[in-house]
């Protein structure tokens, strides 16, 4: 389906649909969130992204500029999250630690191509 | 990114949309010299209620540019000042309406000749928008601010180097409307640049595409481009037929200042007539629309106009008194740069009590170009 035949909420809908599985997993598995961490924390992207759908007074941009801007945000806040707790002194498993190092936009990039191989609408 | 401390992103729910929008209503209402005190009232600290304000004052910009100014600037200084503790913005939420009222600040002022602080207003808007997470559309439309501030300085060399780069990103990311504008401000390069045929022929393909996508925006600022272009060229039944068109869509849809200018074009119709008495007041009436819409630098451009057209008729004595009446104007909103010979000349001979003609239409030649 194209932007013309859907209304801007539609496709901000459909958009979440495809994205937020993935972004719960890379929550959880790349960053370390609990599950119901990576829950709330999809809630609030959720909300976020409602808005910034209603920002562009009817001009939406593509599904495709949509969807990069979700999985960026998601995995730039998430990484600026777990870096805020391991310099505050919080727990975060070690495993997870090293993938701080990796800047947000290839996570996302990589969150982004794997949607895509596993046949997700262009 | 530093390890700065950041809260857990917790969504609140303070304000629904339909609260938002009746507090951005109010807000706007509300008399300039109150807002400022009532302004903890109104809920600002919420990114729903400055979605709602920001989508209000972009809708307003061609019926009050002024009033739309003073609103944007004291939410953007509430919202600069609010302690880091306070509003309900998610992710890149504050630095994007902060990013958002700027750009609408710097909108007005250009609209209002207001150039340095139009400037200044449309950097603040890209600092802020390179914070946000996907900053290159936002960045875009700051672009086509720079771009028709160009025009309005008629740099042409910069409106022709900007604009294509511009309207690409705008065609790429579909954003149509953006895209028609600077095909808009494209047409009117040309038009400065003598290329009248070519002007024209653009300008009619954009008044199309933009009746197409019922741009009200759009087509109310081509609809005056087109009938001065009609008019110039002599094809006043088209001009007129256009006028007569133009004239209650730009009421029915609030465009102000198109109207305005409209008023100012169906001067110049007038006058190509003959009709100096009804083109006088045709100017007189466009010119008090101007002054309620506080648009200086229009006001003292029509101030030349007249007083050429008063020269005409040879009534110098008010001729002198209404370019006495732009020059203050033109000083302080240091309007034309590139015309200080001319104006030094103007001058000149007003002090002599002789107007030089050649000096004032140099002068106001300026301004009619760049007025629509």
């Amino acid at each position: 389906m194209d932007n013309q035949r859907q209304t801007g909420s539609d496709l901000v809908y459909l958009v979440l649909e495809e994205t937020l599985p993935m972004i719960h997993t890379a929550l959880v598995s790349y960053y370390g969130f609990s599950d119901s961490e990576a829950e709330t924390f999809k809630d609030t992207l959720a909300i976020w992204f409602h808005r910034v759908g209603r920002r562009a007074n009817g001009q939406l941009p593509s599904s495709s500029d949509l969807r990069e801007q979700l999985a960026f945000v998601a995995c730039k806040y998430a990484r600026a999250l777990q870096v805020t707790k391991t310099n505050s002194g919080l727990p975060v498993e070690t495993g997870f630690a090293e993938s701080l190092q990796t800047p947000p936009e290839e996570v996302a990039f990589a969150l982004l191509n794997r949607m895509q191989l596993a046949g997700s609408p262009s | 990114m530093s390890g700065d401390l950041l809260p857990f992103p917790l969504a609140c729910t303070g304000v629904s949309t339909s609260e938002a929008r009746v507090f951005a209503d109010e807000y706007f209402a509300s008399p300039p010299e109150n807002r400022e005190r009532r302004i903890e009232e109104f809920r600002l600290e919420h990114a729903e209620t400055l979605l709602a304000l920001c989508q209000l004052l972009d809708r307003r910009v061609e019926s009050g540019p002024a009033e739309v100014l003073e609103a944007a600037k004291l939410a953007y200084s509430f919202i600069s000042h609010l302690p880091p503790d306070r509003g309900s913005f998610l992710f890149d939420e504050r630095e994007y309406y902060l990013g958002e009222l700027a750009l609408i600040a710097g909108c007005c002022c250009r609209v209002l000749s207001l150039r340095q602080n139009c400037r200044e207003w449309l950097d603040y808007a890209a600092g802020w928008f390179l914070l946000t997470a996907n900053s290159a559309g936002d960045s875009a439309r700051v672009s086509y601010q720079r771009l028709a501030l160009c025009m309005e300085e008629r740099n042409l060399v910069a409106v022709l180097e900007m604009a294509g780069p511009i309207l690409e990103c705008f065609n790429r990311t579909g954003a149509r409307e953006l895209a028609l504008k600077c095909r808009y401000v494209q047409a009117a390069a040309m038009r400065e640049a003598g290329q009248t045929e070519r002007a024209l022929e653009a300008f009619e393909q954009v008044c199309a595409d933009a009746r197409e996508l019922k741009s009200t925006r759009v087509l109310g600022a081509v609809f005056v481009a087109l009938g001065q272009m009609y008019c110039e060229m002599g094809k006043s039944d088209q001009s007129l037929r256009l006028v007569v068109e133009a004239e209650p869509f730009l009421r029915a849809s609030g465009d102000k200042v198109a109207l305005s200018k409209l008023h100012w074009g169906v001067g110049q119709l007038l006058q190509s007539q003959s009709r100096i008495q009804d083109a006088l007041q045709a100017y007189r009436a466009a010119q008090t629309e101007l002054l309620e819409l506080k648009m200086q630098g229009d006001v003292a451009a029509l101030h030349l106009v007249i007083a050429d057209l008063l020269l005409e008729t040879g009534q110098e004595r008010q001729a002198e008194w209404e370019i006495r009446a732009a020059l203050p104007i033109i000083d302080e909103l240091k309007m034309v740069p590139e015309g200080f010979a001319a104006m030094s000349l103007l001058r000149e001979s007003l002090r002599r009590r002789s107007i030089d003609r050649g000096a004032l239409r140099k002068v106001h030649g300026y301004f009619e170009e760049i007025n629509s």
